[in-house]
């Protein structure tokens, strides 16, 4: 029988670090002698014990996890019941998700610094003759495929350019918009940005496409509306077929968020973006989840915005491409793919079992 | 053996930290002759160094923050006499986040400061800050939130881990002497003026040099039908009014220069019926911090605080005409403030087009745009602002 709480509990850690599920509550295993001047927080034990439990006990970061931070506000870092410690005690088991999901966050965003930012990648020589272009518009659209083109020899930009605007179904381009930024800057979460756009009676900046579409008019030679992204191609003179990004799971973007909320006090605004797209984004974007879904309670707000963009960019005579009916108006509610399972929100346990996979794996290099 | 001492001031909130802070920021160029080094080119930079350190986010700083507490440190270590590094939220760092701090100051002597005010005047006046950062909890709610003991809500959660000072105590105290752990009690309403400041001088070892102590930064208070005025527009138009706009005009134009004058209205208290309850917390505290045998600057009794107020004005319901006549206040200073936007955007507009039929340099546009936003302080601190981010401020990171 253990004498010593504080050589159990280092027993335990000993246990976790070696890919052990058991909580601390009912560990009666080995002790051990203290590895550290001060045994680590809860929250990071108990994060460690369910990426085990996620993956098998085949974990290769239970470093990294016990030693991060615990990042943003919450409740302070707690000790283990049981022990005589500055910290409050608790079962770990029991601690919600929002609190392993500050340590998760953390843990993430020091892995994407760990593993550095990835080596610059060079395009290739612009092929001489192409097409001058601009492409803006929907981000989740736009940001990829203006990278995938630059590989490809078709560099945005040029002399006298082509624009596109890329649009779309207006609840699919407010979603992408949050997206978006979920790889970018770390929005506010879901409810909060959308409902601050909703209030507004505004579009959010990103796919304000009239306004997109006016600022580059002056200096374009022409300002294209390009409603189906599968056209762009041949818009933009490429033989090759374009990869439209798709959509990622709901649960997935509300975990790059917090990564990048993190990263924002870490490293630059350049750094983050590049280390969000280029190392998490690939990692998110093989988690399978529902895709984020406007709520219902914002389609009035949705369908209003969705009309009067249409009318305005009619108005304004911008060419397009891609039918208005199919590819724009918002319909009823049953004319929109239901084979798609959708959510109207993330929720902390969906991000925390995203982020479970992700720190399990070897992908960001922990 | 090194010299060198780190005075590391970390909390807590409310306590007049603001001023100190200013007062330090100042006058750093004379503290450094007197071998005191307050680092930072920016007042705010050990700010941004607690959010550095505890990975903050604070309404779109924390951006400004990257590699401050790595600043901060470094200053410290490179510096052969006595270090101040102030800032109240480091009260909330965690163990893993106080092994980082102290690690990172090398080999020098630390010294921990603490500066308490009771629990009285320390609930209202941290309801009352997070109104003026946008939230809209009323008083009721919010000292509900911090009475339970679950402490699971965002707002009970950050005040307990800034107020709860034997925990932050043993936090930060953890491997330092006693001897080296410093109580600074702010002192009780009807003291002189200056005993705080006094208090913070002795405790900083500061008496012998002749600062400039009077304060631009503080952090006024506002009555109750102010705060229920703010907290009204925190409602209405949080979803309308961006943060950084929001600094500017609510906290700064409102509050700290419009609405904090209106010192005759009701001030804020804390409910009589609560009195005893966090009377009786402070009792504890009082008998923790004597037992822990820290140094203590001030009086222990005074942390007790004082007997409840005799008229207690609630802020959830105040008298309407009160929030009727602050809010005509706010009024007026925002027509103010517009009508003098709206002429220096008339002024601008011509200046422009001027520039552009005489083709006279861009610079002379410029110049006219910061001498108009000179002329006001959310002006200022736009410009400021922007300045920051082109990195023309000295030591703009």
């Amino acid at each position: 029988m253990t004498v010593d709480p504080h050589a159990k509990a280092w027993g335990w850690v000993a246990h976790l670090i070696d890919g052990g599920v058991t909580p601390w509550s009912s560990y009666a295993g080995r002790d051990a002698a203290a590895a550290g001047e001060r045994l680590p927080g809860a929250q990071q034990l108990e994060l460690l014990r369910r990426v085990n439990q996620a993956t098998g006990g085949r974990s290769r970061g239970a470093g990294s996890i016990i030693r991060a931070s615990l990042a943003g506000r919450g409740q302070p870092e707690q000790g283990l019941v049981g022990l005589d410690d500055v910290r409050p005690g608790v079962e770990p088991s029991r601690l919600p998700d929002g609190e392993l999901l500050r340590v998760a966050a953390s843990a993430l965003a020091d892995a994407l610094i760990v593993g550095g930012l990835p080596e610059p990648e060079e395009a290739p020589p612009a092929r001489r003759r192409r097409r001058h272009f601009t492409l803006v518009g929907d981000p989740w659209v736009a940001i990829p495929l203006r990278h995938e083109l630059t590989q490809a020899g078709y560099p945005p930009g040029g002399p006298r350019s082509h624009t596109y605007v890329v649009g779309g179904r207006f609840d699919q381009l407010v979603v992408n918009a949050w997206s978006a930024a979920c790889f970018d800057n770390g929005p506010a979460p879901w409810e909060t940005w959308l409902a601050k756009w909703a209030e507004r009676d505004r579009p959010p900046a990103r796919v304000d496409l009239v306004k997109i579409a006016g600022r580059h008019r002056p200096r374009a030679r022409s300002v294209d509306l390009v409603l189906d992204p599968e056209l762009l191609r041949g818009l933009v003179g490429v033989r090759r077929p374009l990869t439209v990004p798709a959509p990622i799971s709901v649960h997935a973007l509300e975990m790059a968020r917090r990564v990048a909320v993190v990263l924002g006090g870490l490293v630059s605004a350049e750094e983050r973006k590049v280390l969000l797209r280029a190392r998490l984004l690939p990692a998110l974007s093989a988690v399978a989840g529902p895709r984020l879904a406007l709520p219902q309670q914002q389609m009035p707000w949705a369908i209003s915005q969705s009309q009067r963009m249409r009318r305005e960019l009619t108005e304004a005579g911008y060419p397009v491409h891609g039918s208005w009916d199919a590819n724009w108006d918002i319909g009823d509610s049953d004319t929109a793919s239901v084979a798609i399972p959708t959510l109207d929100r993330p929720t902390e346990a969906g991000a925390l079992k995203v982020a479970l996979s992700v720190l399990g794996k070897e992908t960001l290099g922990l | 053996m090194s010299r060198r001492r780190v005075l590391l001031h970390v909390g807590t909130p409310k306590t007049g930290t603001s001023h100190l802070q200013d007062v330090l920021f100042r006058n750093r160029s004379l503290l450094m002759t007197h071998g005191i080094n307050y680092p930072g080119q920016r007042f705010d930079a050990h700010f941004l160094g607690a959010l550095d350190l505890m990975r903050m986010t604070w309404g779109g700083l924390e951006k400004e923050a990257v590699g401050a507490w790595d600043r901060l440190s470094g200053s410290a270590r490179s510096w052969p006499d006595t270090t101040i590094l102030s800032h109240e939220i480091f009260a909330a760092a965690s163990p893993e986040q106080i092994d980082r701090a102290l690690t990172s100051l090398g080999d020098a002597e630390v010294h921990i400061l603490v500066s308490v005010r009771d629990l009285a005047r320390q609930i209202p006046a941290e309801w009352q800050e997070n109104i003026k950062h946008r939230h809209i909890l009323s008083y009721r709610k919010f000292i509900s939130q911090i009475q339970d003991p679950a402490r699971d809500t965002r707002v009970s959660s950050w005040f307990w881990s800034v107020q709860e000072v034997p925990a932050v105590l043993a936090r930060w105290s953890e491997g330092i002497p006693a001897e080296h752990v410093h109580v600074i009690t702010v002192p009780p309403p009807g003291a002189p003026r200056d005993e705080l400041w006094r208090r913070f001088s002795r405790a900083f070892g500061l008496d012998e040099i002749d600062l400039e102590a009077t304060s631009e930064r503080t952090n006024p208070s506002l009555g109750a039908p102010e705060t229920a005025l703010i907290r009204k527009i925190n409602k209405r138009f949080n979803t309308l009014v961006e943060p950084a706009d929001y600094r500017p005009l609510v906290r700064e134009l409102l509050v700290h220069q419009t609405l904090s004058a209106r010192q005759d209205s009701p001030r804020l208290a804390l409910p009589p019926a609560v009195h005893p309850w966090a009377r009786e917390l402070n009792q504890q505290w009082v008998e923790e911090v004597r037992t822990a045998g820290y140094d203590v600057v001030g009086d222990l009794e005074d942390w007790l605080g004082g007997p409840p107020v005799e008229e207690y004005v609630d802020p959830d319901h105040p008298r309407p005409r009160l929030v009727t006549d602050a809010a005509l206040d706010a009024i007026g200073a925002l027509l103010q403030e517009n009508a003098r936007l709206r002429q220096s955007e008339i002024a601008l507009q011509s200046a422009v087009s001027a520039a552009r039929a005489d083709g006279h340099p861009v610079r002379r546009v410029a110049e006219q745009i910061v001498n108009s936003l000179e002329g006001s302080a959310p002006g200022r601190t736009s410009l400021n602002l922007y300045r920051r981010a082109r990195g023309r401020l000295p030591g703009s990171h």
